[in-house]
């Protein structure tokens, strides 16, 4: 039985990521946005009494959904619908992760871990783990389902409805009523000890089997079926009715054998008791891994929407706004007081927003003096993005962007600026499997690329590179200090009015002041030191 | 009897001598690598050569009849069949119950006809052309439509069916088991199949461990007996006619196809790790190959995960001795290994390593390898080389291949160069074929019969273990680092059309 909280038409599973996921999350910070699922805010009024300890769970399937771009416009909006919902209802998404919590736990109660671990399916103690564990599983999965119905008019998003919708059809009062009945019928499994029902009066649980067999090689049994089972409770008498059963079966009789002082025969029955409740059981085996999968695939889900909701109410928390991204077609990209939550959340200060429309630039260039908030830039797109393309709202008042799959950052990390030969070629390693990758929806960040070698050198292979990207519709935004590159891109479009090329550069007012902004510009062929001298030398 | 092996009569007389190029080759380790799960019998089959050109193509037509279609799949079944049939023989002798013995009896003799039909079938294969085949599927046709065979089989068919029909009802209850004939209705079964569906839900027996019986089932079946003595009765007659229905060549077969279907089994395990084969083109006027390599080594470097180097060659109009020369450690003696390896193959009618493989006919195979870590003084093994020398020279072998590895290293320079040019000289001279890896450099120019190949090194002198002819096309020089991470402009439009 399928959860489909995270999509539609499927459950979770281990499927393509991002292609180079661990420079994507590195490059743009990503671990303090999964830290920041973690926890939940505890208010008093509009008060923040205090963070909650941080669930790892939590942090875990964040971190684990986030690697795995959505790839449509219906995929996004799907999990955006749950996702308000669950916004709109802490208290139901709480109690329904509670309720799953238990469930699970008595079932590492009984010993799911060690199971996993000894492997042993074929053991009596696993196969008395097994009935047990469906006796747990099938009416939690009702408590969940009851749950839910009584949430419906509040749980409005497709994904809540069609669960409940699901459990209803897949869970059928008459599957319910069968697998109960097989469990009563291997009850005697696992009820061995008698019940005192009144004083010195014992009932036992006692199995009637019936199998047929056909006759194999050198007379062994073969081809084996079960014609009837039941578990029946008798009474027995401590005081004698034993000994009296013992001593009417103590002759073999003309079709039957008895099992009185017979060990060697016990011992077959009690081995052909075994094969009967393990054939059994393996009727069950579909619903029992199906309501354990589903179970487990119920707390990830719902783990990542409690994860999504806590980050909403940390960004409410850092006073930033968020909203739900908007998708659109053809190379959008546009937004309104955009900024980068990684850094907001780190150093704890109001980060400048930026507002802006790049819808159908194929390639943005960014220039612009060093520490004029240009890499910032572009982490808070590269951010927004990854955030969009896994369902979560984005720290900005407005975000609209196409979808990108196939999404890469190249960054140059400051230890790795010297000018170093290797340093060149593993930057260039990089974009070789950058480029052997790249597809149909594919958005490039590059943060100072190929500085590692002279201006002139650096310059010729970025234009290469990044001219034949381009050209091949691979959507490019390049921070960079390589002016030759810069000027050479600005040369060739500068008079054609449909460009589909952007210039970008950090903002600095005519006093010198930075702002950190990115405004249109032409690329900047002035540096941070001659602006430090203008501003030192005409101004003193 | 159709031997699939020989075209001959005379089996019985050959014998599996190592022979003498064997261990030169590395060709030991690797037929011990084919048959470590089949058994020293076929490995030596491996050692027996076949009796010229003909037998050569006779094998060679037989195997690649059993590469054709399912045809492998099929006889490795039918060697099951025949292991499980001489595993139920074993079985009688150690049981002591007569019911028991009798009924296994039924099932040896099952299995060797289901052996026999399978192989008829496969054999039926109107794509299998070769000689070896159809003598064996005459033989089959002959042995099948014998009267006792037909016999045989039809009574053993319905013996088994009979007691395959037999169904036990056992039933358990308070502390007591009642057996009856099986009626047919299983509600339980019913029960759970229509409400819970899904396939392969399996009742398995708690006694199949052992063959023995438990005590439950010896219990259970004495009961039973009781009311099917006549069918008991009826398996005792038919188990008096024990071996009789042995056929004694079929018994023989097993051991002839092993040869091939250890090779293939080997081959696709080989192949699955990524290393190529292929069917050489045998009898070919001149001698060639594409990505040639090193079976023993590609065996051992897979487990230490290093690299095969492969290589390619053609050798033109006159062309009758390589000269390969090289610096050490540059695989100069990989490469001759290698061709050994592949003209031994092509010789036993089986596949090669390498991409493609053109072969021609040679009478023999001889090597010579120095003994590099000999005790000896110089002289000594210089004597030493000359004596296993000897046999080599021999006027008898026209036509063979020979594989010289290093000689007279131990001479003087003058001497040893002298005395390599005298060797070729005499191989040539007696319509010889061969390789002769040296580090002697004139010797490569001393006949007209020679071609000269070198182990390459690349621009810092280092062994690229690359094997090829002198003066052969130079590596283009360093690429630039874009170049090399294909990122070029033009690179760049290419990777993408």
């Amino acid at each position: 039985m399928n959860v489909n909280l995270l999509y539609s038409d499927k459950d979770w599973v281990k499927t393509q990521s991002y292609y180079d996921w661990d420079s994507i999350y590195r490059d743009l910070g990503l671990q303090t946005i999964v830290d920041l699922s973690m926890s939940d805010l505890v208010m008093k009024g509009s008060r923040i009494m205090y963070i909650t300890r941080p669930d790892k769970f939590l942090g875990d399937a964040m971190g684990k959904v986030m690697r795995v771009p959505l790839k449509t416009k219906e995929e996004i909006l799907y999990r955006q619908e749950i996702l308000k919902d669950c916004i709109n209802n802490r208290e139901i998404i709480e109690e329904l992760y509670q309720l799953v919590a238990t469930i699970l736990d008595d079932w590492d109660q009984l010993g799911r871990k060690n199971k996993n671990n000894s492997g042993n399916k074929d053991s009596r103690a696993g196969l008395v783990t097994d009935i047990r564990v469906l006796s747990l599983l099938l009416p939690g999965m009702r408590s969940v389902r009851n749950l839910l119905k009584t949430k419906l008019d509040k749980l409005l998003s497709a994904g809540f409805q069609n669960l409940y919708n699901r459990m209803e059809e897949e869970f059928s009062p008459e599957l319910e009523k069968n697998i109960e009945l097989l469990l009563e019928n291997i009850s005697f499994y696992i009820d061995t000890l008698p019940h005192e029902k009144e004083k010195n009066k014992f009932t036992v649980n006692l199995p009637r089997i019936s199998v047929e067999c056909g006759i194999y090689d050198g007379l062994k049994f073969g081809d084996l079926k079960l014609a009837e089972l039941e578990s029946k409770i008798s009474s027995i008498d401590p005081n004698g009715i034993i000994g009296k059963i013992q001593g009417s079966f103590g002759k073999l009789s003309n079709n039957s054998i008895s099992l009185y002082n017979n060990p060697p025969i016990q011992e077959d029955v009690a081995n052909l008791e075994f094969e009967v409740v393990s054939y059994v059981m393996s009727y069950c085996s579909e619903v029992l891994y199906s309501l354990g999968f589903f179970f487990d695939q119920l707390y990830f889900q719902i783990g990542f929407y409690r994860a999504a909701v806590n980050i909403t109410r940390q960004l409410f928390r850092l006073n930033t706004d968020y909203c739900f991204p908007v998708v659109k077609e053809g190379d959008a990209l546009s937004y309104e007081d955009l900024k980068e939550i990684v850094m907001l959340t780190e150093q704890k200060k109001d980060a400048v927003g930026n507002t802006g429309n790049i819808d159908g630039k194929i390639l943005t260039v960014i220039t612009g003096a060093n520490q004029g908030g240009k890499s910032t830039f572009l982490r808070s797109v590269g951010i927004a993005q990854v955030m969009m393309q896994c369902g979560l709202v984005v720290g900005a008042k407005q975000y609209s962007s196409s979808i990108y799959p196939n999404f890469f950052t190249h960054f140059t990390r400051r230890e790795d600026s010297a000018m170093n030969s290797g340093r060149l070629d593993e930057e260039l390693k990089r974009m070789d499997r950058i480029v052997s990758h790249v597809g149909e929806n594919s958005l490039i960040l590059l943060n100072e690329s190929f500085a590692t070698t002279t201006e002139k050198e650096g310059s010729t292979i970025a234009y290469d590179i990044i001219k034949a990207l381009k050209e091949e519709k691979v959507r490019i935004l390049t921070v960079t200090h390589l002016l030759s590159f810069a000027q050479r891109m600005y040369d060739e479009v500068k008079d054609d009015k449909d460009t589909d090329v952007a210039f970008l550069s950090a903002e600095h007012l005519e006093d010198g002041t930075r702002t950190f902004k990115m405004i249109p510009h032409a690329p900047e062929l002035t540096s941070f030191g001659l602006e430090l001298y203008e501003m030192v030398l005409n101004n003193g | 009897m159709a031997s699939i092996l020989f075209k001959g009569k005379e089996i019985l007389e050959k014998t599996g001598e190592t022979p003498a190029f064997f261990v030169d080759l590395n060709l030991d380790q690797i037929i011990d690598r084919i048959t470590e799960d089949w058994g020293d019998e076929i490995r030596d089959l491996f050692y027996i050569m076949p009796d010229g050109r003909d037998e050569e193509e006779y094998r060679r037509g037989v195997y690649r009849d059993i590469c054709k279609d399912d045809t492998y799949d099929n006889l490795m079944t039918f060697l099951d069949l025949i292991k499980e049939r001489n595993e139920c023989k074993a079985k009688i002798e150690d049981l002591t119950d007569h019911d028991q013995r009798n009924v296994w009896y039924l099932r040896e003799v099952g299995v060797y006809f289901e052996a026999v039909e399978l192989l008829k079938s496969v054999l039926a294969n109107s794509n299998l052309k070769s000689e070896g085949i159809y003598r064996l599927r005459d033989f089959i046709k002959t042995y099948t439509d014998t009267k006792e065979y037909i016999e045989l089989s039809k009574t053993a068919e319905k013996l088994l069916a009979e007691l395959r029909s037999f169904r036990v009802l056992i039933t358990y209850e308070n502390g007591k088991i009642y057996v009856d004939d099986g009626i047919g209705g299983l509600p339980y079964e019913e029960f759970l199949g229509r409400n819970f569906p899904g396939a392969n839900k399996k009742f398995r027996t708690p006694f199949s461990a052992s063959d023995e019986l438990s005590d439950l089932e010896d219990a259970v079946i004495r009961l039973y007996k009781k009311s099917h003595k006549e069918f008991f009765g009826k398996i005792a007659s038919f188990a008096k006619n024990k071996d009789k229905y042995v056929n004694s060549e079929i018994m023989n077969l097993p051991k002839e196809f092993s040869y091939y279907l250890s090779f293939i089994k080997f081959m696709n395990k080989m192949k699955e790790r990524g290393f190529a084969f292929c069917d050489p083109e045998a009898g070919s006027e001149k001698l060639s190959a594409i990505d040639m390599y090193d079976l023993a080594l590609a065996c051992t470097n897979y487990e230490a995960r290093k690299e095969v180097v492969s290589n390619d060659f053609d050798l033109r109009d006159g062309e009758k001795f390589i000269v390969l020369t090289g610096p050490n450690q540059g695989g100069k003696t990989t490469f001759a290994r290698s061709l050994g390896q592949m003209i031994y193959f092509t010789k036993m009618g089986l596949s090669v390593a390498a991409e493609r493989a053109c072969v021609p006919y040679y009478t023999q195979i001889l090597s010579h390898f120095s003994v590099e870590e000999s005790a000896e003084t110089g002289r000594g093994k210089l004597m030493d080389e000359l004596v296993r020398l000897k046999p080599m020279m021999n006027k008898e072998y026209v036509g063979a291949f020979v594989v010289i590895n290093e000689l007279f290293t131990t001479a003087a320079n003058f001497d040893a160069c002298e005395m390599g040019k005298k060797v070729l000289d005499f191989f040539i001279g007696n319509g010889c074929y061969g390789i002769y890896v040296t580090h002697l450099n004139d010797l490569a120019k001393s006949h007209e019969n020679v071609v000269s190949f070198r182990a390459a090194t690349d621009e810092n002198a280092k062994q690229t273990f690359k094997v090829g002819r002198e003066n052969a096309r130079e590596i283009a020089g360093a690429n630039t680092q874009v170049e090399k991470y294909r990122l070029t402009y033009s690179q760049i439009k290419e990777r993408f059309s």
